[in-house]
């Protein structure tokens, strides 16, 4: 049924189909909690970088000469964009953002975890990589913020090292 | 069934938050290329609840396609709504009825007074492709709105879901979320069993199989919120307009 609308569908089965859009349906996942998060969020960060037309259309608006860097990364995965010592900071201030643009869905579920964790390996990034704080969270917020997820079972052991580097940052800045 | 428009509007991981309503107030400029294009993103977008409301008032096919190009034109865009909506607060869908409304009130005196159809040679509704028949022809034309309005955020939810699936290299668990679930709520059916689907797709047990309707369930809904997202103006109304919508489809249903 590929490229097929929904147009023609009835109320009933619209309706049917929201119920599906706002409630994915967690009560039938078997795997811990922990586990649906750490593969949400491995299959998050092996994903490209999100670029598309309109993103590139409105970017010589909004941020300029950005456009131009991120082009060459389009389709390069998030976590490599994240892990990569040469990944400019105007990027990871767009990562950055990305993160914080997801949408949260219900409190504290995985996509929740999923976008903090993403703003917040950035926001590390830009600490280890540039020596740069892109965030107006204090020392003190970011060195706790950093802890807590550090502790996550869900957390893949890469950026948990990662953001355990960066927490060592804010304890001697703070 | 007519092909599900695609847009990149939004983007595919909602990078950067856009509203329709900053949409709107960006094709606010004097750059008549820049305006005529984003008048017709968000043509292209919504033409159809627009369409089959003006349908459902009882206007026939090509006279509705030319009030959809007025109402998107002189109406949207060329008056000051956007400017005097409560941008903060308001949801495009409501802010787009009550629009509607008044420009459906109007209409008549507006056919008196001459041309309808917008200046500039926007595309012709036509050439966009006839929209499909459906249920929404017996609603009222709120009814008609709302259910086009719907269908459309879940076909671009649809798609991204399927583009994101495809670029992932989950084809398979793209087609085992349709089998399992899309094709049933459409065909009215029972599910496959995960069993028959794992033999159909090669998936190795069960478990496996559920795990991956989940997994695209999930994705689905975040493609889901992502389109509504844009549609509102903060994250907190997010949950409310799904409630909403589905309220509305929930009546229409009994109704029908």
């Amino acid at each position: 049924m590929r490229n097929e609308s929904t147009f023609g569908w009835g109320p009933e089965q619209i309706g049917r189909l929201l119920a599906v859009g706002a409630d994915a349906g967690a009560s039938e996942d078997e795997r811990p909690p922990d586990r649906v998060t750490e593969e949400l969020l491995r299959d998050r960060l092996a994903g490209p970088l999100p670029l598309d037309k309109t993103v590139v259309d409105s970017l010589p608006v909004i941020l300029g000469r950005l456009c131009r860097e991120l082009l060459p990364l389009a389709g390069k995965p998030l976590g490599e964009v994240l892990l990569d010592p040469d990944t400019e900071l105007s990027v990871l201030e767009t990562v950055k953002d990305y993160g914080k643009g997801l949408p949260l869905g219900r409190k504290k579920g995985p996509e929740h975890a999923i976008a903090i964790a993403i703003y917040y390996a950035a926001i590390a990034s830009a600490l280890l990589y540039h020596d740069r704080k892109i965030t107006e969270h204090s020392w003190e917020n970011l060195e706790q913020s950093f802890a807590m997820l550090i502790d996550k079972r869900w957390l893949p052991p890469e950026l948990s090292r990662h953001l355990a580097k960066a927490k060592v940052v804010c304890e001697r800045r703070k | 069934m007519t092909a599900r428009d695609r847009t990149g509007a939004g983007g595919r991981n909602g990078a950067f938050q856009k509203t329709h309503w900053s949409q709107i107030v960006r094709a606010r400029t004097n750059d008549p290329g820049r305006r005529r294009e984003v008048l017709g993103d968000i043509l292209g977008r919504y033409w159809r609840p627009v369409y089959w409301y003006l349908r459902r008032k009882g206007y026939n096919d090509e006279d509705a396609k030319d009030l959809v190009q007025g109402f998107f034109q002189e109406i949207v865009l060329g008056r000051d709504l956007v400017q005097h909506a409560d941008q903060r607060k308001g949801r495009f869908r409501t802010f787009l009825l009550t629009a509607l409304d008044n420009y459906a009130r109007d209409i008549h005196r507006r056919q008196s007074a001459g041309k309808r159809s917008p200046e500039g040679g926007l595309a012709r509704l036509d050439a966009v492709g006839a929209p499909a028949i459906s249920d929404a022809l017996q609603a009222t034309p709120e009814e008609a709105f709302h259910h086009a309005w719907a269908s459309k955020l879940l076909d671009e939810a649809l798609a991204d879901l399927e583009q994101e699936c495809r670029s992932a290299g989950k084809e398979v668990h793209w087609a085992v979320f349709q089998a399992r679930l899309l094709l049933p709520i459409r065909e009215g059916a029972e599910p496959p069993s995960l069993s028959a689907l794992c033999a159909e797709h090669g998936i190795a047990d069960e478990k496996t199989a559920s795990n991956m309707v989940v997994t695209v369930k999930r994705r689905f809904q975040t493609a889901f919120r992502r389109r509504i997202r844009e549609t509102v103006s903060s994250d907190q109304e997010i949950d409310a307009e799904i409630r909403d919508l589905m309220e509305i489809l929930g009546r229409g249903g009994a109704a029908s």
